[in-house]
C-alpha cells in the first residue's frame, strides 16, 4: 500500500543561548556525580576542619599536598575535556544536549577530533585558557552563527534541531 | 530515529563509565602515591616498625622505617590543624642513633598530644623515640628497654687466612679503615671504638633522662642494655601505661576533651609500591568476595602462638 504521507520536515537554527547554558549546567552535573567523585572523595580526605584561611595555610605550608592538588585538578580537566571532546566527536551531543535536542556541527567537510578538542579549550582551568571565561561568552553576541570563541576556531557551532 | 537515540545514550554510559573508571584509577594513584589515609580525623596515627634507618632501606623483604619518612610525616600532621594528637604505633627493635635521633627531635617540636604505643618491641633506638612523647603505653608482655649501644660486626680476617688471601692494606692515615671487615682493631682502635659507643650511649641515657622526667643516675642504672617486659618497665618509670591502643586512644580523649578519630599516616610510596597495593587490594575484594562464598560466617581467624 502506498500512502502519500507528508514528508518530516526538520528545521535546523541556531541552539537559543538559554538551553545551551541548560545543557551545560546538566553536563557539569552529571560529570560532578560521576566522573569527578572519586577525586572529590580524595580531596575531602585531606581538607582539614578548619577555617579557610587555616586551610589555605594547611595546604600552601606542604609542598606535597600542593603538587598532589595540583595533579589532581590536571586529571579532572583532561577527563572532562575528553567528556566533551570524546561524545561531541562520536554522537555529536553530549546527555546535556541530547534532553536539550542541541548538536554540535561541524563547519568543515572532513570532521576531526582536534576540532573537539579545541572547542573545549575553555575547560582548562589556568592561564592562558582562563581568559576564555571571559572571551569566550562575549564573542556570542558578536556573531550572527552565536559561536563561542572557541567553536569559532575549531569551525563548529551548536544548533538545535526542530521536526516539524 | 528512536533507535538512534538510545544508541546515543548508550555510547553516553559507555564514555562516562569509561571516564569514571579512570577517575577511580587515578585518584586510587594518586592518593596512594601521596599518603592520603582512608578517613578523615583528628588523631594521627604513624607507625614506626621494623629497624630504623634515616633513609629507606631494603633489608630482604623486612620492613624497615626511615626516619625521613617519619618526620616528614610528624611535620605534616602537626600542621594539619585538625589533628589534635598523634599515636605512634612502634613496633622496632631500635635503629641508627641518627635517625632515632631525628624521629625523636621531630617529636618534641610538635604543639600536639604525643603518645607512643608499644606493641611487641620497643627496645634500643626505638624506645629513644618512645620516650619523645608526653606519655608511654605498653603491654605488659611487650619488649622494651634496652637502653645501649651496639656497634659489633664480623671480621672475616681469619676466613681469609684461611682461604690464602691477603687483605693489601693502602692507606694515608692509620686509623682510616679502623672498622674494615678484613683486619682485627688494634687496641688504640678499639678504645677509640669504645669511646663512640660510650659518647652515644651518654646522649642516649641523657635524652631518655629528660624526656621521661628522671635523674640520669636512674636511667644510667638502666642503661645497661637489658630489656624490660612493659610490666616491668611500668614499675621503673619508664612506661607510663600498660595496656593497648584503646588505652592511647582513651589517654587522649580524656586529655583534650574530644570523640578521637583515627587517621594513619602513611609514607610516599614508589611506583611498584602503588601498583603492588593497588593489585592487592583488589585481589584481597576479589579473595574475599570467593572467600565469603565458600565460608559460612565469612571469617577465619589465625592463631599465632610464639614459644
Amino acid at each position: 500500500m502506498n500512502l502519500k504521507l507528508p514528508k518530516k520536515r526538520v528545521v535546523v537554527a541556531n541552539a537559543p543561548l538559554l538551553n545551551r547554558l541548560v545543557a551545560f549546567f546538566i553536563d557539569l552535573f552529571i560529570l560532578n556525580v560521576t566522573v569527578m567523585s572519586p577525586f572529590r572523595q580524595l580531596v575531602q580526605k585531606i581538607v582539614p576542619e578548619a577555617t579557610f584561611r587555616e586551610y589555605l595555610d594547611y595546604i600552601y605550608s606542604d609542598q606535597n599536598l600542593v603538587s598532589m592538588i595540583s595533579i589532581i585538578t590536571i586529571v579532572m580537566t583532561l577527563l572532562a575535556l575528553l567528556y566533551f571532546s570524546i561524545l561531541e566527536f562520536k554522537i555529536g551531543q553530549t546527555p546535556g544536549k541530547i534532553l536539550l535536542k542541541l548538536h554540535v556541527v561541524s563547519l568543515n567537510k572532513d570532521v576531526r577530533f582536534w576540532q573537539y578538542i579545541i572547542r573545549s579549550l575553555f575547560i582548562i582551568p589556568t592561564v592562558p585558557f582562563i581568559i576564555l571565561w571571559i572571551i569566550d561568552p562575549i564573542y556570542i553576541f558578536f556573531n550572527k552563527d552565536n559561536q563561542r570563541f572557541t567553536e569559532k576556531l575549531s569551525r563548529t557551532k551548536v544548533v538545535s534541531v526542530y521536526n516539524l | 530515529m528512536k533507535q538512534k537515540k538510545q544508541n546515543k545514550w548508550a555510547v553516553s554510559i559507555i564514555v562516562i563509565g569509561g571516564l569514571w573508571l579512570l577517575s577511580i584509577l587515578f585518584s586510587s594513584i594518586v592518593g596512594t602515591m601521596f599518603g592520603v589515609g582512608n578517613v578523615q580525623g583528628n588523631v594521627a596515627l604513624i607507625p614506626i616498625k621494623g629497624a630504623i634507618y634515616s633513609e629507606e632501606m631494603s633489608t630482604f623483604g623486612e620492613r624497615t622505617t626511615s626516619s625521613t619518612n617519619v618526620v616528614e610525616l610528624i611535620e605534616k600532621a602537626n600542621k594539619n590543624p585538625s589533628i589534635k594528637a598523634i599515636i605512634f604505633e612502634i613496633n622496632s627493635p631500635g635503629g641508627t642513633p641518627v635517625a632515632s635521633d631525628e624521629i625523636a627531635n621531630a617529636i618534641k617540636k610538635t604543639n600536639k598530644t604525643t603518645v607512643s604505643w608499644i606493641r611487641d618491641i620497643g627496645t634500643s633506638g626505638a624506645y629513644w623515640i618512645a620516650s619523645a612523647a608526653d606519655v608511654i603505653v605498653a603491654n605488659r608482655m611487650s619488649i622494651t628497654g634496652s637502653i645501649g649501644v651496639i656497634g659489633s660486626y664480623l671480621e672475616y680476617s681469619g676466613l681469609l687466612k684461611h682461604f690464602n688471601v691477603t687483605y693489601q692494606r693502602l692507606v694515608s692515615a692509620k686509623h682510616k679503615d679502623m672498622g674494615s671487615p678484613f683486619r682485627s682493631l688494634t687496641p688504640e682502635e678499639e678504645q677509640l671504638f669504645k669511646q663512640t659507643l660510650s659518647i652515644i650511649h651518654n646522649y642516649f641515657v641523657e635524652e631518655v633522662a629528660t624526656n621521661r622526667k628522671l635523674s640520669k643516675d636512674k636511667v644510667a642504672k638502666l642503661a645497661d642494655g637489658r630489656f624490660f617486659l612493659g610490666a616491668q618497665a611500668k614499675k621503673l618509670g619508664l612506661v607510663d601505661i600498660l595496656g593497648g591502643k584503646e588505652d592511647a586512644i582513651n589517654y587522649i580523649e580524656q586529655k583534650l576533651n574530644i570523640t578521637a578519630e583515627i587517621i594513619e599516616y602513611r609514607g610516599k610510596k614508589n611506583l611498584l609500591d602503588i601498583l603492588s597495593e593497588i593489585l592487592s587490594k583488589h585481589a584481597f575484594l576479589i579473595g574475599r568476595g570467593i572467600g565469603n562464598a565458600i565460608s559460612q560466617t565469612g571469617e577465619t581467624e589465625k592463631i599465632k602462638l610464639w614459644t
